[in-house]
């Protein structure tokens, strides 16, 4: 028997170890670019010019972006390729007067307080936290939204790191 | 604009559902609207003007819904009854709405006798056949409506429909009938009603025995008054408050002077003050025929009668007086017995003497309440009921086999009726004898209008789409009538037909002229049109009855524009109102009242109009006039003690008691949660050898019951005291098994008024050698020499004199705070004690509730709580004197906190606006920021938080809900701050004093709470800090609270 449970024990420790490592000091891409109901491209409508606000409307208003409504996807679709197979989904959930079920992408913890608004207002881009969604076919999660992101960018941008009243309430 | 409004609830409903359940932004989807909503933005909260009916006080709601879901009431500013306040119960609405114990759909009685769900089609069908089934028989009459009190469109609507069918009109059941005083009313006044009452601007209140902090008539309002005329903080010559009764509740704890009479003399000591303001001012006291002039007895007798000395009466008759005007209050809830009425009539006829009557008593101004039932009439249905002629009951939002007096009876009346019908909220003693129960929306997910005083109606509107698959019992009657032919369609609809002007004022009617009764004009006759097609639903009628009321001429788009400013605004005012309500006279009462201005001249009396028409439907009167007018009450039985059931403002009559908010909020005085009890005076503890919690069994002629004990020395050694509304039998699941009801005891006899005699038995009380633990909040009243709730004299209060002596040293250098530094100013003269503030405090903050058990071991997790203070209880000055002060105790907010210093991972700390910090996801429970808090105010979650679907729908999702291990604490509302500060950034502009209201400040009846920035000289807590009377709470331990608390402001202090 080479192969005694003190082996087991190191390789085992060492696997954990490489782990360990990859997870605390490799900054790996995190990506997640979950399935949509709709292969909805933000590319295309990107390049044909339209801004992010145009259908994120209340960003500069809300905490939240805002998802544009079934009937403002229609407001375009209903002339703009609407027999495209895609597209036809979305004529589906319309015509059944349901919301479509978008698999969220980004999010925070539940005790991170995040508010649009005032980034916007103080002139972040949407690509900051959202990465180059415009020239993505599916979204995914590019910047890693861990603390360390959220406080360097507060510190470059001389913006309030108090840990309490500025995000964890 | 209704539909508009569904629609948009519809989808936010779905979006709601799906993502914002707080708690759950990391769940896996986003749901968008399926149709835009130009004035819905998500994440903004929305706000609903409405009408809070927790009780008939009727007071104006501002609902904020966060994506679909109601989640904070707060008071409506604009509505002159309660002027932006709420009561707890009022707070504690959405616990209702949100009730594991609702109905969720129709229930049909099956074979086997058991409730059993059905569609809305077959329980419809169902009551459709019964009635056919009553018709059929030709015993219409035999239908009886028996309802809690409605008033508007919905009072008209029922009234309409009974009548259409031929049924006797409603009986509106309130336990709280006020059936005395409507009676001396009549007397007094020609007209059997509650009149109205203005509290801001009497000088001297004399009260024997009405609970108007608590649970009378009108209690956010005459709360918000009482502060006007009574506090230090809004006037330097406060009302003189004398309390009359055996017990010190929250309103006699409030008052300069008790007087612990005894139980059922009030009658014979308001004819004493009486005859004694009488023989001041050398006019005679007109009173009712029948009634002695003079209680007839000298000094002695008069003492030995009414436990109370002569020297006395004559000093509040002197000080009557001389402060006019006064307001004298006769009996309340507590001691409605046989003499209330006669009671009532003396103060009616000392108020007339003292020229009150126009001035503070305002019988042309009456209260809804005129219009509820007697007891004597609801007793006369359930006598018919017994006797088999009552054929189908309609039960709606009442619980007599609970409340009313002789419930046994009550439920052996239920049992013999062949069909009831109950439009319930959910299961409760009276509903569940129900054959078919059509669950009603909540008041929150209705239509509808309240006309709390003549005058004043508000305006109620959905805030959500219903939770439940109820409907609203407005609109069933709509279809019933509407299925039953169109005759009874056209009668239901008249009031929409036709539209001529309405006068606007009494004053401008043609003499003559029922100007309110109808204020569509007169019917037309029902033949001559067809009903309007639309007027489907409830919402329907409401809103063209309305348009029809405010723009009768106007066209259709003008209608919708008077419709909606209307539900923007919440509330309508009329003529009468005016002189109601102290709100619309002094709109800018928010302003700083700081160098508090001389109290204005009384106005001239107005004149005593007896209102020719009501908009209130009057019950029938009572068939004869009563016999005699006895000085004292009867008290049956033959016991050693008197039994005192009395309301509380948590409970009202019993029915807010299935919220666990109001079971976990310690009650104001005994600090008690979760539990019924009897009070006791300490010598009455020691004679029956019992002490805190030992069980005593109560024996009155009429049933027997067992309480704990509960020892305190504010009451009399003769009088036992029981509050009601504990002790349902079958009323869900905060509120079931919790003890005995005080109502087994009571008597079934009614009083003279037609009134019940909650005052009327003697008990006799043992031992019996069991014993229950009673959770209680806060052990010690007493403070020793603690400097903690502190008090000074009127003649001091405005003087260095009064300022205490603080210290601030450090080694280290204070904290800076370089912008803001929040701080609050507390008014102890100010706060009544009511709980208000805890409650809001517990909707706005998702603080989790924690159950008997952990509230034994001292593990509830109120952030805010009020601590209660009296003198040593066997002193004899402060016996039935008690002086006490209530203290609210939010979280201190330290310059120099004892809990930041401690925390091992910096989860507690300063932040640089002034907060004491607590990062719940940094926090790994080590507690010893708890044990260093010298005040108290941290709580640990000792276990995981449960909310009983859909409590959980209730959580506000600004803040964060924390986990079991976690220590969280007051943050002075640090969401609200946020939302109020990133708006002031967005415009650029800085923050408003008074823009950020906490929750406990906004709600606060007296404006005890003042919250602001300390860095703003000329802030309002600025100015308030600066006072003399201002202290800091043990500001020698030199933490340099951002609190500071103004003394309590009495005539004469007398704690020890």
């Amino acid at each position: 028997m080479f192969f005694s449970l003190r082996h087991l024990f190191a390789l085992t420790a060492a696997v954990l170890g490489v782990f360990l490592w990859i997870f605390y000091f490799q900054d790996l891409p995190y990506r997640s670019a979950p399935k949509q109901p709709i292969a909805f491209s933000h590319r295309v409508h990107f390049e044909r010019g339209i801004a992010c606000i145009f259908c994120h409307a209340d960003v500069a208003k809300s905490d939240y972006a805002g998802m544009p409504a079934v009937m403002k996807c229609m407001g375009c679709h209903r002339v703009v390729i609407p027999y495209y197979p895609q597209v036809q989904i979305l004529h589906r959930y319309w015509s059944e007067q349901k919301p479509i079920p978008w698999v969220r992408v980004f999010w925070v913890p539940q005790y991170v307080h995040f508010p649009h608004q005032p980034h916007i207002l103080a002139g972040i881009q949407c690509g900051t936290c959202h990465g180059d969604v415009g020239h993505e076919e599916r979204v995914s999660e590019v910047v890693n939204f861990n603390m360390g992101t959220c406080i360097t960018c507060h510190r470059n941008h001389g913006a309030r790191t108090d840990c309490f009243q500025a995000c964890h309430h | 604009m209704a539909m508009e409004r569904r629609d948009f609830m519809k989808a936010a409903g779905i979006a709601a559902a799906g993502g914002a359940v707080a708690g759950c932004r990391t769940t896996g989807h986003i749901l968008p609207l399926v149709v835009p909503d130009q004035r819905y933005i998500e994440g903004v909260p929305e706000y609903f003007a409405t009408v809070c009916r927790e009780c008939p006080a009727g007071c104006g709601m501002r609902i904020r819904v966060n994506e679909g879901r109601a989640t904070k009431p707060e008071g409506n500013p604009q509505h002159p009854v309660n002027r932006g306040k709420l009561c707890m119960r009022g707070q504690s609405s959405v616990q209702g709405l949100y009730s594991p114990d609702r109905w969720q759909a129709p229930l049909l009685r099956n074979r086997r006798g058991q409730l059993e769900e059905v569609s809305w089609k077959t329980a419809l069908g169902r009551l459709q056949d019964e009635l056919a089934r009553v018709e059929g028989e030709a015993r219409g009459a035999d239908a009886v409506w028996l309802g809690r009190l409605e008033t508007g469109s919905l009072d008209r609507l029922i009234r309409d429909w009974l009548a259409a069918f031929g049924f006797p009109p409603p009986l509106y059941y309130e336990p709280f009938g006020y059936e005395a005083l409507r009676e001396a009313s009549r007397w007094a006044y020609g007209q059997p009603i509650v009149p109205g009452y203005r509290f801001d601007r009497a000088r001297m209140i004399l009260s024997f025995g009405a609970e108007f902090l608590a649970a009378w008539v009108s209690n956010v309002q005459f709360a918000v008054d009482f502060a006007l005329t009574h506090s230090y903080g809004h006037t330097h010559d406060p009302a003189y408050f004398i309390a009359v009764g055996p017990r010190v509740d929250l309103t006699g704890a409030n008052a300069d002077e008790n007087w612990g009479a005894r139980p059922g003399a009030e009658a014979l000591l308001a004819l004493a003050v009486a005859e004694r303001v009488a023989a001041r001012l050398g006019r005679p006291l007109r009173l009712p025929p029948g009634l002695p002039a003079g209680t007839g007895l000298d000094a002695a007798q008069l003492e030995q009668a009414t436990a109370v000395p002569a020297d006395v009466v004559e000093r509040a008759a002197a000080r009557l007086v001389e402060r006019r005007p006064s307001l004298v209050l006769g009996p309340g809830q507590a001691n409605e017995s046989s003499a209330a009425l006669t009671a009532h009539a003396i103060c009616h006829a000392l108020n007339e003497l003292l020229g009150n009557v126009g001035v503070t008593v305002l019988p042309g101004a009456p209260h809804a309440l005129s219009s509820a039932a007697r007891h004597e009439q609801v007793a006369a249905m359930f006598a018919r009921a017994q006797a088999g002629q009552v054929r189908l009951l309609f039960l709606h939002h009442a619980n007599p086999a609970y409340d009313f007096p002789g419930a046994a009876n009550v439920e052996a009346a239920l049992a013999r009726i062949p069909f009831i019908v109950s439009f319930g909220w959910w299961p409760d003693e009276t509903s569940k004898h129900a054959h078919l129960v059509l669950p009603d929306h909540y008041p929150l997910e209705s239509w509808g209008d309240y006309e709390p005083w003549a005058g004043v109606t508000g305006l109620m509107q959905p805030a959500m789409r219903p939770v439940f698959d109820t409907r609203p019992a407005a609109d069933v009657l709509l279809w019933l009538a509407a299925q039953a032919g169109a005759a009874r369609q056209r009668a239901l609809l008249a009031p929409l037909a036709v539209a001529p002007a309405p006068p606007l004022d009494a004053e401008t009617a043609p003499p003559g002229s029922n100007w309110r009764q109808s204020p569509m004009g007169p019917a037309p006759n029902p033949d001559d049109f067809a009903p309007p097609a639309e007027v489907r639903t409830f919402d329907a009628y409401l809103r063209r009855r309305w348009q029809l009321r405010l723009a009768p001429a106007g066209s259709a788009a003008e209608q919708a524009d008077a419709w909606r400013n209307l539900l923007m605004r919440g509330v309508h005012l009329e003529a009468p109102a005016a002189e109601m309500v102290a709100g619309l006279d002094m709109p800018e009462r928010m302003g700083p009242p700081l160098d508090t201005e001389r109290r204005a001249p009384p106005p001239p009396p107005m004149p005593v109009r007896t209102p020719a028409a009501l908009p209130y439907v009057l019950p029938a009167p009572a068939p004869a006039p009563p016999p005699s007018w006895p000085l004292v009450a009867e008290l049956e039985g033959d016991g050693e003690y008197v039994l005192w059931p009395y309301p509380t403002v948590q409970f009202f009559d019993g029915r807010q008691a299935n919220r666990a908010w109001m079971q976990e909020i310690a009650d104001p005085l005994s600090k008690l949660v979760w539990d019924n009890w009897v009070q006791v005076h300490p010598d009455t503890g020691w004679k029956l050898q019992v002490a805190e919690g030992d069980i005593l069994r109560l024996d009155s002629p009429y049933g027997h019951a067992e309480f704990p004990v509960h020892v305190d020395p504010y009451i009399r050694p003769d009088t036992l005291a029981i509050p009601l509304g504990q002790g349902h039998r079958d009323f869900g699941m905060f509120a079931s098994g919790r003890g005995m009801a005080v109502e087994i005891l009571a008597s079934p006899r009614l009083t003279p008024a037609g009134g019940p005699r909650r005052l009327g038995v003697r008990v006799q009380a043992r031992h019996v050698g069991k014993h229950r633990d009673l959770a209680n909040l806060q052990l010690i009243h007493w403070q020793r020499d603690k400097k903690i709730a502190l008090a000074t004299t009127l003649a001091e209060a405005d003087t260095p004199a009064a300022r205490e002596k603080e210290v601030r040293a450090t080694f280290y250098a204070f904290h800076p705070h370089p912008v803001h530094r929040w701080g609050m100013a507390i008014d102890l003269s100010s706060c009544i004690g009511c709980n208000a503030c805890q409650t809001a405090c517990y909707a706005e903050n998702n603080i989790p509730i924690m159950g008997r058990s952990s509230c034994l071991s001292h593990r509830e997790m109120t952030w805010l709580r009020i601590e209660t203070y009296g003198g040593d209880s066997w002193h004899p000055s402060t016996a039935m004197n008690p002086d006490i002060r209530f203290m609210p105790i939010p979280c201190q907010q330290c310059g120099n906190a004892p809990c930041e210093y401690v925390c091992p991972v910096f989860a507690a700390y300063h932040t640089e606006e002034g907060l004491n910090a607590q990062v719940y996801n940094r926090c790994v429970g080590t507690r010893y920021c708890s044990n260093n808090c010298i005040y108290k105010v941290r709580r640990f979650n000792w276990y995981t938080p449960q909310w009983p679907k859909p409590l959980d729908q209730q959580l506000n999702p600004a803040v964060t809900v924390r986990a079991k291990g976690v220590m969280e604490k007051c943050t002075y509302c640090v969401q609200r701050i946020e939302t109020a500060e990133l708006a002031a950034k967005a415009e650029n502009r800085p923050i408003r004093d008074g823009e950020i209201q906490t929750a406990c400040m906004q709600t606060c009846p007296t404006e005890a709470i003042i919250f602001g920035d300390l860095r703003d000289p000329e802030s309002r807590v600025s100015k308030l800090h600066d006072q003399y009377r201002g202290y800091r709470w043990f500001a020698e331990e030199n933490t340099f609270p951002s609190i500071t608390y103004l003394k309590r402001t009495k005539y004469v202090l007398n704690q020890v």
